[in-house]
């Protein structure tokens, strides 16, 4: 089975006064139809970067230094605006962190979510809905998402809205195109945490009621646990490590998972005590030679501030990139 | 974010470039930025020159004596030539050389009106922002009482109540200039105030007036910096306004907006009499608006770009 | 949205009073003889006597005040010395006029300001950003009156497209009065002749006028739109498949408008304090004109006057615009 989308040693950097921002480095990653990747990481690593270069709306100075996207056998890297077009909501989606600030404070969100069926009506190349229809269309996209009173919400300016209702919102703006792939960058992070499980479980839902392929993005990994089946290790824009999501959470490989699981607090269990990972994330103008981790990491040896370790298999669907990785 | 690796073991005495190396980086980005940037090198430029004609003026001037209101009759509104690039007005005085002497008034003009606007408009806002209750109501509604009429119009019936005349003139625009430093002062103490590093300050019991000094003044001070040099220009440009009106300095005083102000009945065939001291005014205002436009843009990362 | 209304009139009757009392205030506090003042230079001793009698100005401050504040409120605006009429009668012969001038100059700076502070701001650091950057920082810098100069011995003097100064010919009649604006008075009345006229007087003037404020509004446009850009609504709504220029002109120009509505309103304040200026040089017969030529013959009523009611016109502005404001933004309206 060929990948539905496929990331080949993507590096991008982006230009500033003090440098090149070295922010991806050579990302390679593969997603199969219908499957469910997560992607953790310390904010700061390049992860809401990478979501959004998969959809071209990326740093509007960052510069591809090499690698290539291919989304169904399309190369989204050679797109044009107008190709673009055919595929943003309509064949990739995305929903976003802060529901508040991703809404357009002047519009209702009838008048937000109808001017996206319709620009989707048009990227299909359909004639454009009546009002009626448009209506008839929000309307059902509102229920999809478990919004009840779709009358109130559709005449509600967002700041009408809590937070909860407005990542709904959002959502139901992102499947409104009947996309096939939907990345999801830290969708939970900004709510409440009763409201985070709610739209978690309405995720949830979605995905496996829609057949969906999804790419999440987050620093939680309990919320990346609930979703992704598969997940990718994300540290200073290199992913360090893949594999199944129970693989990963029970047996990491790498030195850098190990210590983001071990920095989790943990509720159910015996109470440990923290352990933080030393040091802070890397400088990305400069950052280390050799593996990016090693400054900070308690197995480094000399090799590693000289050699870039290649990514390579140790198990069933289970990759790490480290000169030591654990047994 | 820099990583600095310092030994750990070694005792390690930093130098000065060590100690100061993110104010070095910082100077260096401005640095770099503004002589990046075209328009605001040649704003600096056309400012540099202002001054230089201003301090230098009366010994740059190719005809010193024709900036006093010498009379040379048999010379009268000769076209730019070589003797007289600028030409010559109808008192056959030297334009050129009454367009450098100007320089000096036009600085003073806007040094003043600057001056007493930020002395009296910054202490007035931080002091409006600061403090709550009746003292902020009462100064901010008389500075918007008096922004509520166009500055020009105000000058205008101020002057006319004082009598014509540059000093008249430049007390009737300070005394419109003022309220523009109190509201942008006002509202950036107000967010100021809010500021962690402040509420600490104040929870270890810092005096009000230190409070002030140290830490509300200094973060105001970019806005205040911007604002002053746009002025410059724009004062200068409003006192010339007066002038070409008939209110505020009279020939043979060398203003650049009563030149203009005599050479319009001049017009059209004496064309020159008009075009440079204009020249002058625009040049001058255009420095000093760029000057602050590219402060602005170094200064204050938020409006970069702008 | 009502209650709000109410509370803006009610900051605008308040401003206006404050405006008053401080005409007052300028007029007792410069040095000199306020009876003087209103007299004028060519008084004699007799005349300023019986002046300061009528008046009331031998009378103490606050019950001039009072007097003052009581003639405004009829209308009263004092004499004219050089016209003899009541200053009240004069100005409103010359508020259309400038009204008239300041209205045509802001419909060129938005119809002008603001698409292209849209383009620069799409087109950042292109050939045309750069174009309109150099134009629109020169364009705060021209003193109006020599720019007006310049134009009138272009346009007029060397070219003859334009008349040089005034708002209509000596030989044509204004059309019967419906607005008092004679552009829209000669087509609503059918003389197309006088529109045509009256067109070709304005031109100078409007463009002059509105040239430093269509400057500034390109610039606020075309920052707020490079910010507004960035913001994540704009990322989301591409991420939608809007297509991009639904996003500019729609979602973008929508949020970029506040600000920039702010500047329309600040820079028709300033255009009517620049009338003073326009109206000298094309001796356009509006309240700036009669403001100099009032001020230069020391007839300082119809300067207070000139003043009142630019201030009065200013502060209607503004509260238009924070209406506006109001209406555009949903957050204004429910925080009430």
């Amino acid at each position: 089975m060929t990948a539905f989308l496929t990331i080949e040693d993507y590096r991008l950097d982006i230009p500033t006064f003090d440098g090149d921002l070295k922010v991806l480095d050579g990302i390679t990653l593969s997603l199969e139809k219908g499957e469910t990747l997560g992607i953790v990481g310390e904010s700061g690593c390049g992860k809401t970067v990478l979501a959004r270069s998969i959809l071209g709306i990326g740093p509007a100075r960052g510069k591809r230094m090499s690698g290539r996207m291919v989304f169904d056998s399309i190369e989204l890297d050679e797109l044009d605006e107008s190709e673009w077009r055919r595929i943003r909501g309509v064949k990739i989606s995305m929903i976003f962190q802060d529901p508040m600030t991703y809404l357009n404070p002047l519009f209702t969100i009838g008048r937000q979510l109808a001017d996206v069926v319709v620009a989707h009506g048009r990227a299909k190349a359909e004639r454009t809905p009546s009002r009626d229809e448009q209506r008839r269309r929000c309307d059902a996209l509102l229920e999809q998402v478990q919004i009840r009173d779709s009358a109130r919400v559709f005449d509600s300016y967002p700041h009408q809205l809590s937070g909860g209702m407005r990542q709904r919102v959002l959502i139901a703006m992102a499947l409104a195109g009947e996309p096939q792939l939907l990345i999801a960058d830290e969708p939970t992070t900004a709510l409440d945490v009763t409201i985070q499980a709610q739209i978690l479980e309405l995720l949830r839902d979605l995905v496996s009621r829609l057949g969906l392929t999804v790419v999440m993005i987050s620093h939680d990994v309990g919320a990346i646990a609930a979703i992704a089946r598969r997940v990718a290790v994300m540290y200073a824009g290199v992913v360090v490590e893949q594999g199944r999501t129970e693989d990963i959470l029970t047996r990491p490989r790498h030195p850098y998972t190990q210590g983001l699981l071990a920095a989790l607090p943990e509720i159910e269990g015996e109470r440990h005590v923290l352990e933080a990972i030393p040091g802070t994330i890397p400088n990305l103008i400069h950052p280390p030679s050799g593996c990016r981790f090693h400054p900070r990491c308690p197995r480094a040896t000399d090799i590693c501030s000289v050699e870039k370790p290649v990514a390579r298999s140790i198990g069933a669907d289970h990759v790490v990139a480290c000169h030591h990785a654990l047994a | 974010m820099s990583s600095v690796d310092l030994p750990a073991i070694a005792p390690h005495i930093p130098g000065f470039r060590e100690r100061h190396a993110s104010t070095i980086r910082q100077w260096r980005l401005y640095a770099h930025l503004f002589s990046g940037s075209f328009s605001s090198m040649l704003g600096l430029g056309l400012v540099v020159l202002f001054l230089i004609l201003a301090i230098f003026g009366s010994s740059l001037a190719p005809y010193p004596e024709d900036t006093l209101g010498a009379v040379k009759l048999g010379q009268r509104l000769l076209p730019p030539s070589f003797a007289h690039p600028f030409g010559t007005d109808e008192m056959g005085a030297d334009i050129l050389s009454r367009v450098i002497v100007g320089a000096r008034t036009s600085l003073w003009i806007g040094l003043v009106i600057t001056g007493i606007g930020a002395l009296v408009g910054v202490p007035l806002g931080i002091i409006a922002g600061y403090k709550d209750g009746w003292v902020r109501s009462v100064i901010m509604r008389i500075t918007d009482l008096f922004l509520s009429v166009p500055g020009l119009a105000l000058a205008l019936s101020i002057v006319a109540a004082l009598g014509p005349g540059i000093m008249n003139c430049v007390i009737a625009l300070s005394i419109v200039w003022w309220p523009g430093y109190v509201r942008l002062v006002q509202a950036k103490t107000l967010s100021v105030k809010e500021e962690l590093y402040v509420e600490s300050a104040r929870a270890l019991g810092a005096r009000t007036p230190w409070i002030l000094w140290h830490h509300i003044l200094p973060n105001c001070m970019t806005p205040i910096v911007v604002k002053a040099s746009m002025d410059m220009g724009m004062a200068i440009l409003s006192a010339a306004s007066l002038g070409f009106i008939g209110l505020g300095a009279k020939p043979p005083q060398p203003e650049w907006g009563a030149m203009i102000s005599v050479a319009r009945t001049y017009m059209p065939d004496w064309w020159w009499y008009s075009a440079f001291p204009g020249l002058a005014i625009f040049l001058t205002v255009l420095g000093f608006n760029l000057l602050g436009d590219g402060l602005r843009d170094i200064l204050d990362p938020r409006s970069r770009g702008r | 949205m009502l209650s709000l209304t109410l509370r803006k009139i009610a900051v605008l009757i308040g401003t206006m009073i404050g405006l008053a009392a401080l005409t007052f205030l300028i007029t007792n506090v410069a040095p000199g003889d306020p009876a003087r003042l209103v007299a004028g230079p060519d008084a004699t001793n007799d005349m300023v006597e019986t002046i300061r009698v009528e008046y009331g100005l031998d009378r103490p401050l606050i019950e001039q005040f009072g007097i003052y504040m009581g003639d405004l409120l009829t209308g009263d605006l004092g004499r004219s010395i050089v016209s003899t009429r009541p200053v009240i009668d004069d100005l409103a012969r010359y508020v259309p006029a400038t009204l008239e001038l300041v209205l045509v100059a802001m419909l060129l700076g938005v119809l002008i300001g603001v698409p292209f502070g849209m383009l620069s701001a799409v087109y950042r650091d292109k050939t045309l950003d750069q174009v309109t950057r150099i134009l629109s920082i020169s364009g705060v810098a021209l003193p109006a009156f020599w720019f007006g100069i310049l134009l009138q011995l272009f346009f007029a003097v060397r070219l003859e497209w334009l008349p040089v100064s005034g708002q209509l010919p000596l030989t044509s009649i204004a059309p019967e009065p419906i607005t008092h604006l004679i552009l829209v008075d000669s087509l609503l009345r059918g003389d197309f002749e006088t529109f045509r006229e009256a067109l070709s007087h304005i031109i100078l003037p409007a463009v002059v006028l509105s040239f430093p404020c269509l400057a500034s509004i390109l610039r606020v446009n075309r920052a707020e739109m490079i910010e507004v850009l960035q913001s994540d609504h704009i990322i989301a709504a591409r991420a939608h498949g809007i297509s991009a220029a639904r996003i500019v002109t729609v979602y973008a120009l929508k949020n970029a408008l506040l600000p920039t509505l702010a500047m329309i309103g600040l820079r028709f304040g300033w255009m009517l304090g620049s009338t003073v200026l326009v109206e000298t040089v094309f001796d356009w017969p509006g309240i700036g004109l009669y403001a100099v030529s009032s001020s230069l013959a020391s007839d300082f009523k119809p300067v207070i006057g000139v003043t009142l009611v630019i201030g009065f016109l200013f502060m209607l502005t503004n509260t238009f615009v924070d209406l506006a404001y109001a209406w555009i933004d949903p957050r204004l309206r429910s925080a009430q």
